[in-house]
């Protein structure tokens, strides 16, 4: 019986070393403070917020947002009111899921800024190269992308370019590498786009997932140099 | 209980033996071709075209107290060809020391597009320490001299605030800008300098140990500083054109 307990309650003090370690890798992230320059308004729920970093890797030490995407009016229905049974007859995207908020995407990576010093230096990270990001549909067909926007709510379409003139500072402490990744936080959407008819019965329809930038962002990393 | 407990350990310590075992180096035989003949190594110098800057650092260092030493000694890129490139005085474009603040410019050799590490120092104690670096590779050439008389006309912008004063390059493959915005009681006059007029100022214009000139002036308490690897006549031409040193969109006058 007493080997029984020894063995049972090493087995459980592993098993708590074990799970406890897991669960303090996963939530050890402290929240990443998200800057809105340029005038850009934060406009965000805490819940969007959270989307726009929870996603980012370990090295991640803060987000700048630079541009916003212009939003667009949702489509609230074909229907013609007041009848039901009357639609405007078009195209619709339909049954559609968000897939994805504010997720960034990377454009470029700036050079690696490595500080062996014993103090704090400031480097102004730019690119060497110019690089858009733009809306992406995955479906092979042609689709109108103010169909695709009335739907989502903002111009997914629109695109975005890094130039190497917009340097964004980062402070490298002593014994730290920094380096600032460009690029946008993106919207993911899955959906059909289908043929509404004037009875407002659906017509032809393909599955067409889609992704576009709501904001030009940079994100700033932090390593340590050993 | 205890005893299988044992014999589990036994056994993955058993395990674990076999598996390095197994991983250790020289246990693949090599096949041997008889006849096999060794091409010569031949060394390749890597072009340059398309190898850009992949890590800038900035080392600890000794020679504190020559502002050019320290940043020749403290400063070291990797390029995305694998080199490593420690900057030398051919590399040096030019320097300012206004009080105890000061700015090397280097441009970066070997690089396949034209790149400057424009580095700010600050000295404390007789010592020079590096605070900050701007980095521009010359690649998305902007037009727009915004009423500047820049010498080029086609360039890339950057900017860096050090400490109180704001610093701009203007930088195109052969030629370097610095137009700065300090404040005025940090200056004192250098030595040997010529006094000239700018724009109603009493200016003053030096040139480096690099031979490259330099002009100052004191605005509203504000000093303007500008310098680069242009002629005299090119940068007396851009000091007339600077805007007022307190008009919010300095160094720019049609923004």
């Amino acid at each position: 019986m007493r080997s029984f307990k020894v063995i049972s309650t090493s087995v459980l003090a592993l098993t708590m070393a074990f799970t406890g370690t897991i669960v303090s890798a996963a939530d050890a992230s402290p929240d990443i403070p998200v800057h809105f320059a340029n005038g850009v308004k934060n406009d965000l729920s805490p819940q969007e917020l959270k989307s726009l970093t929870k996603n980012l890797p370990p090295t991640a030490t803060n987000v700048t947002i630079m541009e916003s995407t212009s939003r667009v009016d949702k489509k609230v229905s074909s229907k013609i009111a007041p009848s039901g049974n009357a639609c405007e007859p078009g195209y619709s995207y339909t049954d559609t899921t968000k897939t994805g908020s504010y997720v960034f995407k990377l454009a470029e990576a700036g050079s690696r800024y490595i500080n062996r010093t014993g103090s704090n230096i400031t480097f102004t990270s730019t690119i060497g190269t110019a690089k858009t990001i733009s809306g992406e549909g995955s479906a092979k067909g042609e689709f109108d992308w103010k169909v695709i926007e009335a739907e989502v709510g903002f111009k997914i379409s629109g695109s975005y370019t890094w130039t190497t003139s917009e340097g964004i500072s980062v402070t490298v402490r002593p014994q730290y590498q920094g380096w600032i990744d460009y690029g946008t936080s993106n919207d993911y959407w899955s959906g059909y786009y289908t043929y509404v008819r004037s009875d407002c019965t659906e017509g032809s329809s393909f599955f067409l997932k889609v992704n576009g930038p709501r904001y030009k962002a940079t994100v700033a990393h932090e390593t340590r140099v050993y | 209980m205890k005893h299988v407990l044992h014999k589990l350990v036994f056994l993955l310590a058993v395990f674990l033996v076999v598996l390095q075992g197994c991983y250790e180096p020289g246990n693949e035989v090599a096949p041997v071709t008889p006849n096999a003949t060794v091409a010569p190594i031949q060394s390749v110098i890597p072009s340059p075209e398309g190898t850009t800057l992949k890590e800038l650092v900035i080392k600890d260092g000794s020679a504190g107290h020559n502002i050019l030493d320290t940043a020749l000694e403290q400063v070291e890129w990797k390029l995305t060809n694998g080199e490593d490139v420690r900057p030398s005085k051919a590399d040096l474009l030019l320097h300012t020391e206004i009080g105890s603040q000061g700015i090397v410019a280097l441009k970066i050799p070997k690089s396949g597009q034209t790149q400057y590490n424009v580095v700010a120092l600050a000295k404390t104690d007789s010592k020079w320490t590096i605070t900050s670096v701007l980095d521009i590779p010359v690649f998305n050439l902007q037009k727009n001299k915004q009423g500047l008389a820049l010498p080029f006309d086609q360039f890339e912008i950057g900017k860096q605030k050090i400490a109180d004063s704001d610093i701009w390059a203007f930088a195109s493959d052969t030629k370097l800008v610095l137009i700065g915005l300090y404040p005025a009681k940090i200056f004192t006059t250098p030595e040997g300098a010529e006094n000239i007029a700018v724009n109603n100022h009493n200016a003053w214009l030096t040139t480096t140990t690099e031979g490259v000139p330099a002009i100052y002036y004191i605005e509203n308490e504000k000093l303007v500083g500008i310098t680069g690897n242009l002629s005299e006549v090119e940068l007396k031409k851009l000091a007339m054109s600077l805007p007022s040193a307190n008009a919010a969109s300095f160094p720019a006058v049609n923004p």
